[in-house]
């Protein structure tokens, strides 16, 4: 999952990481274990180059968030029941401490990096964007129409000298 | 420590330094010695993959994710061979004279600005797109915005040979964006500037610069340096600033200069962002074509300017609000999605600043004062009366709480959507304008450089990057600081002859 000499931020916090991925991403259904190894290797990958302070923050939000709904339910958000954590997590994102909204913010962000860079889910959701643009979009009958000068077969003309482009 | 000679030493090779790079050529062929030292590396046109993670990892600073200290904005910032030029989606606009005007520094005229951008739009191959390029993310949008009684305007883009990728953002996988990177800093290499990539300035005595030069680690993208890894000394008789806001005024306040300029690191703006997304019944052609071809300029009335764009899908993710099930929703229906990014017309004020931490980082302290908040709420109105006047079936607006609007509730925009559901840290807004900390003005009283960027009390040193704007610009930045750069470098020119 690591590459040699990077040490892992989030192996000793899976649990909590996926409670919170439970209610933030889509269908649980959708993650199975092998879409969950994936994206946490993505996460680990992403958090390797960041300073140890950004590393220690959110094994710190994990252990805080896993352990908070213990004041009010005796229970863990691991134990949680899944509409139950997603009621607290809302509370969260509302919360109106910024440390706690941004804490949520910050998983959020590192889930949906972790999930929707996966090329399965972006071919899931209907995302095809192509390096050869509109000739991949559109198949041979445009590349065949394309000009050497222009690959694009567009037919960019310069702004005349007399047009503006201010905004 | 390697001790290296030049004469002009540029640091930064984006829209400031690629183009004092270029100007100050015809100084080599008199046999001086120019060099230009990127921080970031210089990337093979084959390495433009296109693939979301791969790219923002080694185009942007932090991996596209630096934040301001209080985590509630990101801001996204280039470090390539090239700087931000390789991967902004090439809208190329002249300087509005209200704002240069309003900006008030002595002899700085609109004209002069003006012409100067001309040439660079001309270099750039500006023009705008054809409407057989148009796709139909940008048709709606134009559509949208005529029948809600805005007048949408086509941006003119630097673009040439544009397969229409949608990938600006990522860098053009096709080489067809005219950035600095393609045209002014091969032209001075050409002419004999020297570039060194992966050079990390760290500090600037009296002129004189430390230089860190960095290996490329393994299996990341780009090429070596030009230069040996390790330590430099680099002395030269002027040295010019281009690293842009969060490196030029953070290496001139951890090298000691703050105490005698006291505007250094203020009067930071950024043109605050988020994204609104509206989905509609059919499938529209999104993810193929340039993203960003039309915008409405509401920036004199309501302080706020609307663009189109096209994100990818993380990118979308992360800057929709929310999560779950909504979130999902959206993100499933990308194929129908039409997007417009909205962008608020900042205003310098105190407390809003860059500035550097002990070991040199950039830092940002940016607070949305009551004005942005209200410009953000008013320009999701006015998006989401565009998105609705388009056909979508529904949008999803930031700030309405909870953030989906079904088309039926199309008559409730006004109320629905309030810049009182603004909350720092579960919007989430990004900038990619980032401008000031290193203001031109008058005196040291009021700024840090004079009107040609050179900084007050230092001869030998100049700004020529868009940290020199006293203000918010209002507009993309590229082709004024290509401008505010001719000029620096006509004055390097000057002192040098």
């Amino acid at each position: 999952m690591n590459g040699p000499g990077i040490e892992p931020v989030l192996s000793s916090l899976q649990a909590p990481l996926r409670a919170i991925g439970s209610v933030v991403l889509p269908s649980p259904e959708a993650l199975d274990e092998e879409v969950w190894l994936e994206a946490e290797a993505i996460m680990e990958r992403a958090l390797a180059s960041k300073p140890s302070g950004i590393k220690r923050q959110i094994r710190l939000f994990l252990r805080l968030v896993n352990f908070l709904p213990v004041l009010t339910t005796r229970r863990t958000l691991v134990k949680l029941p899944v509409e139950r954590r997603a009621a607290f997590l809302h509370r969260l994102h509302r919360s109106p401490l910024m440390p706690l909204r941004r804490g949520l913010w910050g998983i959020r962000t590192l889930l949906f990096m972790g999930y929707y860079n996966q090329e399965p889910v972006r071919r899931g959701i209907g995302y095809g964007a192509d390096p050869w643009g509109w000739t991949a979009h559109f198949g041979d009958q445009l590349r065949e129409a394309e000009t050497p000068d222009s690959p694009g077969g567009g037919t960019e003309e310069p702004l005349p000298e007399d047009e503006e482009v201010d905004s | 420590m390697k001790t290296v000679t030049a004469d002009v030493v540029i640091v930064g090779s984006g829209a400031g330094g690629g183009t004092v790079a270029q100007e100050l050529t015809p100084l080599v062929q008199s046999g001086k010695r120019v060099l230009v030292l990127e921080r970031g590396p210089r990337f093979r046109d084959e390495e433009f993959t296109g693939h979301e993670l791969d790219m923002a990892d080694g185009l942007y600073l932090d991996g596209g994710g630096f934040l301001t200290a209080d985590g509630a904005m990101t801001l996204a910032v280039g470090q390539a061979y090239g700087g931000s030029t390789v991967m902004y989606t090439g809208t190329s606009l002249h300087a509005p004279a209200r704002v240069i005007e309003g900006w008030g520094v002595q002899g700085l005229g609109h004209d002069d600005l003006v012409e100067r951008s001309r040439k660079y739009a001309e270099e750039g191959h500006v023009h705008r797109l054809p409407d057989k390029e148009i796709n139909d993310n940008n048709r709606l949008f134009v559509e949208g915005a005529k029948a809600a009684g805005f007048t949408p305007e086509q941006f003119p883009v630097n673009v040439k040979g544009c397969l229409g990728s949608s990938l600006c953002n990522l860098g053009c996988p096709n080489g067809a964006k005219q950035g600095t990177h393609k045209v002014q800093l091969p032209r001075a290499e050409a002419g004999g500037v020297e570039v060194v990539t992966r050079a990390d300035v760290i500090g600037i005595g009296d002129r004189e610069l430390g230089v860190r030069v960095h290996s490329r680690s393994e299996g990341a993208m780009g090429s070596v340096s030009e230069w040996d890894p390790g330590e430099y000394w680099v002395k030269a008789e002027v040295v010019v600033l281009a690293g842009g806001v969060l490196g030029t005024p953070p290496l001139l306040l951890h090298s000691g200069f703050g105490p005698r300029l006291p505007n250094l690191g203020h009067g930071f703006t950024c043109h605050p962002a988020f994204i609104l997304v509206a989905e509609h019944p059919e499938e529209i052609t999104n993810d193929v074509g340039h993203p960003k071809s039309f915008f409405v300029d509401r920036g004199v009335e309501e302080g706020f300017v609307l663009e189109t764009c096209m994100y990818f899908p993380f990118v979308t993710a992360k800057n929709l609000t929310g999560y779950g099930p909504d979130h999902a929703a959206f993100m499933n229906a990308y194929p129908r999605l039409q997007m417009i990014l909205v962008l608020a017309c900042d205003k310098a004020v105190p407390g809003n600043r860059v500035g550097s931490d002990s070991a040199g980082n950039p830092t940002v302290h940016y607070t949305f004062t009551p004005p942005v908040v209200e410009s953000l709420a008013a320009a999701t109105r006015s998006a989401a009366r565009i998105f609705f006047a388009a056909g979508a079936l529904r949008v999803h607006a930031p700030l309405a709480d909870p953030p989906r609007l079904e088309r039926s509730e199309a008559p409730q925009i006004d109320e629905r959507i309030q810049g009182r559901s603004f909350l720092p840290g579960t919007v989430s807004v990004s900038a990619a304008h980032l401008m000031g900390g290193a203001g031109m003005g008058n005196s040291a009283r009021d700024s840090v450089t004079d009107v040609w960027g050179r900084v007050h009390g230092h001869p030998w040193l100049r700004v020529a990057d868009a940290s020199l704007f006293p203000d918010s610009l209002e507009i993309n930045p590229y082709l004024t600081i290509m401008a505010l750069a001719d000029r620096v470098a006509e004055g390097v020119l000057e002192d040098i002859s």
